[in-house]
């Protein structure tokens, strides 16, 4: 096995975590107060956050390194057991690519924006490619949906995805697992990746794949890590009918006109499917505005429970197209695919569509990551990720832990994706088509 | 007796030389909100503007967002701006004095109605928010001296005449200028409790404005810096009703 086969689960890179830290008090006094001052629950989750401190701050004193005070910081938001609580590196936070870039204020990072073009999910404890990019790297490989990855450029995965921590919630471990194998995937555009995959004959094969620009655009929202952005939009014709299917895999502005055009360009479609799948959230606001292309009223797609106020997610009925002109909010039936991998604010819009009986969800229960966060610069650069709010979805249910039950679920299956069908949005395809008879 | 009648007399002037007193320690708010318009440059200076045109920065320090604002207000209701967000794109709001609007690349374009709107137009009656003038006021109170982020200040209740809502505005005892502002903001997703601090008074066109405003909403913390005020610089068109909002009103 190469040297370079370490554990990388949630190391996202550790350019400067050797390097001397200065002042790590200051820092973890700031984290602290910060959420003392934020967290909507003044139990702290049943945590007694002045213990915390009292019992970690003497462990930030004696931090002599920037990797060691994020470990304290680190442990001291784990304390919370919440999502959305998190030390987000500085050169992470201000790479301006999608992967990481150049660190500031330390040795450059590795570049690792190139993306062999495909999608996985772990499933039966393996990761297995879900979806490919028609024209991606992967794909003009030969490399087929349901295939296994066995390797990376010599490293197995097996070996990685075994120290993975214990975790009860197979949601997140399917989590873990995916940033395992993302992370495994990733690296510098135009360079090869070899890759040991085991075909639809359970024979392995090798396969080299030379990374390209991962598809999308760059977003970069405030200190947030730059992230690729992509929206997609068809029309699938079937039983005589028009499906729109819109699949984006995060909830960035820089997406909202690219969402806006295309909802545009199926205003005549008889019905539409969201595919929402490993959308990871972003910007809430998002949600409001999204949600307003499907309703012909005023309506609350769930409430943000903030100390001291109370804020509901108002969804107006968008009612002016993209070259100004008055319309009418998409009536048509909606369906709405998610999984696992359904995070945030895919499972604020998703549960709020769902709860207004605006739309009908297929696939597996959402993530359950869904408290309203905000990403905030420390004195010693990092990012906490902390959450400022708990998430009710209309009828008052939180979001939190249970996430978003499909009104019918469809797991994902190997044997469906060697087959070449994708079974959930197969069952949603099939719903929008009756719904469309039965008006 | 004598000495009774003299420590009458010595209360008696006590008690009439404390009136004063009282007085000076707890002017009418009328009288506050005159010194401080004469603290800014005095009505004569506003009431040669007619137009403002304020660039500005709006910092959300939580989110690491800075976004450029451009707003534009002009006698007697008229007020817009435009901010514009790295990754979000431009987000307008404004009234032209009759409807007012609000249009972002996430949420598209909307009218607004009801206590948003009232509180709109309310925010842009321009010589109502410099002048103070007493008819747009049902209520006008000073509570008294209060510590304002360690600024002694008089504590002044305002209650909107139309729409009843009441602001309290802190005016340092030593300048005149307001220092510091709490009210609770309408909007369409709730009410929040808003506290302002207003800071870096400076002059454009004989009249001082504060420079820099940091706001607390909630959990969340806005910084504002204005960079230049243009007086009489506000362009008739910046009003304009955005294309993407008119196919909303009514014909």
């Amino acid at each position: 096995m190469p040297a370079a086969c370490g554990p990388t689960a949630g190391a996202v890179s550790t350019s400067l975590a050797s390097s001397p830290v200065t002042d790590p008090l200051v820092t973890f006094d700031s984290a602290w107060s910060i959420i003392g001052r934020t967290h909507w629950d003044t139990t702290y989750n049943g945590v007694n956050w002045s213990a915390v401190r009292a019992e970690l701050r003497p462990k930030a004193a004696a931090a002599t390194t920037t990797g060691a005070l994020r470990a304290v910081l680190s442990e001291m938001v784990a304390r919370l057991k919440q999502s959305h609580f998190s030390i987000i590196p500085r050169e992470v936070a201000d790479a301006s690519s999608g992967g990481s870039g150049s660190a500031s204020g330390g040795a450059p990072a590795p570049d690792r924006s190139g993306s062999i073009g495909a999608e996985v999910r772990y499933l039966d404890r393996t990761i297995v490619i879900a979806q490919l990019d028609r024209e991606g790297p992967a794909a003009q490989a030969g490399v087929r949906t349901g295939w296994r990855v066995q390797s990376v450029d010599g490293c197995p995965l097996s070996a990685r995805l075994a120290r993975m921590p214990n975790e009860p919630d197979a949601r997140r471990e399917a989590l873990t697992a995916y940033s395992i194998a993302t992370q495994a995937l990733a690296g510098a555009v135009g360079d090869t990746a070899t890759v040991v995959f085991t075909d639809e004959r359970d024979t392995d094969r090798t396969v080299r794949i030379v990374r390209a620009p991962a598809p999308g655009v760059v977003a970069k929202f405030g200190n947030l890590p730059a992230m690729n952005a992509q929206l997609t939009f068809e029309r699938v014709k079937t039983a005589g009918k028009t499906v729109g299917v819109i699949r984006f895999n995060i909830w960035m502005p820089i997406l909202s006109p690219q969402f806006d055009a295309a909802i545009d360009s199926l205003r005549d479609a008889d019905a539409i499917v969201l595919d929402i799948r490993g959308n990871f959230g972003g910007v809430g606001g998002m949600s409001m505005g999204i949600a307003g292309h499907f309703l012909d009223s005023t309506r609350t797609i769930g409430t943000m429970v903030q100390r001291g106020a109370t804020l509901r997610f108002v969804a107006n009925p968008r009612r002016v197209d993209t070259r100004s002109r008055g319309v009418t909010p998409y009536a048509g039936p909606l369906a709405i695919v998610v999984d696992e991998l359904s995070i945030s604010t895919t499972e604020i819009f998703a549960g709020g569509m769902q709860a207004m009986g605006r739309a009908q969800l297929f696939g597996v229960q959402t993530s359950g990551q869904a408290l309203p966060s905000v990403p905030e610069r420390l004195p010693n650069g990092d990012i906490l990720y902390h959450a400022i709010a708990d998430f009710l979805n209309p009828v008052g249910k939180p979001l939190e832990g249970a996430g978003v039950m499909p009104d019918r679920v469809v797991p994902l299956t190997r044997a469906a994706l060697l087959a070449g069908r994708d079974p959930a949005l197969d069952a949603a395809m099939a719903w929008a088509i009756g719904a469309i008879t039965a008006k | 007796m004598k000495a009774l009648r003299s420590f009458a007399v010595a209360a008696a002037a006590l008690v009439l030389s404390s009136a004063p007193l009282s007085a000076q320690a707890a002017p009418s708010a009328a009288d506050v909100v005159a010194k401080y318009v004469a603290a800014i440059g005095g009505k004569d200076a506003i009431m040669k503007i007619t137009s403002l045109k304020q660039t500005s920065t709006m910092q959300v320090p939580a989110m690491g967002l800075t976004a450029e604002v451009e707003a534009y207000q002009a006698a007697p209701n008229k007020m817009a701006t435009k901010s514009t967000i790295p990754g979000v794109g431009e987000m307008l709001q404004g009234t032209n004095g009759v409807i007012a609007w609000d249009a972002n690349p996430m949420q598209g374009p909307r009218l607004l109605n009801d206590k948003e709107l009232a509180q709109t137009l309310e925010g842009a009656d321009f010589y109502g928010n410099m002048l103070y003038p007493a008819d747009r006021f049902s209520k006008m109170e000073n509570l008294g001296v209060a510590d304002f982020h360690g600024e002694k200040s008089y504590k002044i209740t305002l209650v909107r005449k139309d729409s009843g809502r009441e602001t309290t505005q802190y005016f340092s005892v030593a300048t005149g200028l307001i220092v510091g502002a709490e009210t609770v903001q309408e909007s369409q997703m709730g009410t929040v409790q808003v506290s302002s601090t207003l800071s870096d008074y400076k002059e454009f066109g004989g009249v001082k404005f504060p420079t820099k405003t940091e706001v607390t909403m909630g959990a969340n913390r806005l910084v504002m810096t204005i960079t230049n005020v243009l007086i009489n610089g506000a362009p008739a068109t910046a009003f304009d009703i955005p294309d993407a909002v008119k196919p909303l009103i009514k014909k």
